[in-house]
């Protein structure tokens, strides 16, 4: 049987989760990262961006990212690709979300059951 | 582009430095972030500057310091918007320093840690793991001799004999074993010393991938472990006397330095070995 987290820290994984997705599909240093995300979401998430990189730094001293400086575009930069243990927790977190995510909406619009005042 | 290390950017820059210092992050925490940040800034001016700046000066952008006063506003207010872009310096700090704390390993931590754990640790974990192994094949001896005499191919009077039967009975066979049987010893003794120190190597170097500077770490660790095994060895003397033959571990520099040297590259080799692997791992490449 799976071991049920009591307290699923649901609101504070979403930046991971947003740079997990991004770099599993290909390898990005921090200003593309930052456009991405701009671009997927339509610039709906408001963030200071410089506050990536310590975000970037943690995943990578936990093994879910790598990084090397590598020259792009003519300029040096620190290039961040996924690790197959970042790969791993991706499907894990995403699968997390999504359970978290079809809970809420089912308490937020009303379930079969759900008899709200 | 307008000069992106104009006095804005640097005194910017200057300022995080200066707020992440306060916060008392590891100074090569603060390099790194201060180059990302830096990057960052140029590319963010750059693109605003391909966006806002007038056609005239987007063409062929000269040096800021040889802009009319107008555009030189201009230029430096697009600094200020990409600073703003990026973050209040205290901010970044802050958000440097929870997500430092949050790090789940500690090695990657803590320097100190690192120290204790790659230059402190590797030696006693060397000569742990050598007792280990001489303890579990002390043991496997016993049990094997135990084994034979219960089996009849050893008389039944050595089953729960003493240290010293023991030994004079791999004594007797030593003073009987051929060139062969003796080469498999000398291999066996080899291997004594040789895998607990390759065991070794390879869980610091396990340890060091979770390490920011994995090769720094790995190696100091495999280099020392490389020392002490370089510096063991045996000493087997075959007597043709019953009970005087004898078998001996130490450390030291023996009869020949040239041997003691080469296994010393054996924990270097394992480490280049399992940190080449990690990175690989880590690059999504191939090992």
């Amino acid at each position: 049987m799976l071991k049920r987290k009591t307290n699923p820290d649901f609101l504070n994984g979403i930046p991971e989760l947003l740079l997990l997705r991004l770099l599993s599909s290909r390898p990005m240093y921090g200003y593309e990262l930052v456009q991405a995300i701009r671009l997927v979401t339509g610039g709906k998430l408001e963030f200071g961006e410089g506050c990536i990189y310590p975000l970037l730094h943690r995943l990578e001293a936990d093994g879910l990212l790598a990084s090397r400086r590598e020259t792009v575009g003519g300029r040096a930069r620190f290039v961040y690709r996924m690790t197959s243990k970042g790969r791993s927790q991706l499907a894990e977190r995403i699968d997390t979300w999504e359970r978290v995510t079809s809970a809420v909406r089912l308490v937020l619009h009303g379930g079969p059951h759900a008899q709200l005042e | 582009m307008p000069n992106s290390s104009s006095d804005f950017s640097t005194a910017w820059l200057e300022c995080v430095a200066t707020e992440l210092k306060s916060r008392k992050l590891p100074r090569r925490e603060i390099t790194r972030l201060i180059t990302e940040l830096s990057d960052h800034l140029s590319d963010l001016a750059e693109s605003l500057g391909t966006t806002f700046l007038p056609p005239a000066v987007r063409s062929n952008v000269p040096p800021l310091s040889s802009l009319s006063p107008s555009l030189k506003d201009e230029a430096m207010s697009m600094e200020a918007i990409a600073a703003n872009c990026l973050g209040s310096p205290a901010e970044i700090a802050d958000t440097a320093l929870g997500e430092f704390r949050k790090r789940k390993n500690l090695l990657s931590r803590s320097p100190l840690a690192a120290f204790a754990t790659f230059v402190l640790l590797p030696l006693p974990l060397l000569v742990a793991a050598w007792l280990a192994l001489m303890t579990i094949s002390g043991l496997s001896l016993g049990a094997l001799e135990a084994g034979l005499a219960w089996s009849g191919i050893l008389p039944a009077s050595s089953t729960g004999a003493a240290d010293e039967e023991v030994g004079e009975a791999l004594g007797g066979w030593l003073r009987d074993a051929n060139q062969f049987e003796l080469v498999v010893v000398h291999l066996l003794l080899i291997a004594e010393i040789a895998v607990p120190a390759a065991a070794v190597a390879v869980l610091l170097g396990w340890l060091a991938r979770r390490t920011a500077r994995r090769w720094l770490w790995g190696m100091t660790a495999c280099a020392l472990v490389g020392l002490g095994f370089g510096a063991a060895q045996y000493d087997l003397k075959i007597s043709d006397l019953p009970g005087k033959s004898q078998l001996m571990f130490m450390l030291g520099l023996g009869h020949n330095p040239l041997r003691q040297c080469c296994y010393s590259l054996l924990p270097l080799g394992v480490g280049v070995l399992v940190l080449r692997r990690a990175d690989a791992v880590a690059n999504g490449t191939p090992a």
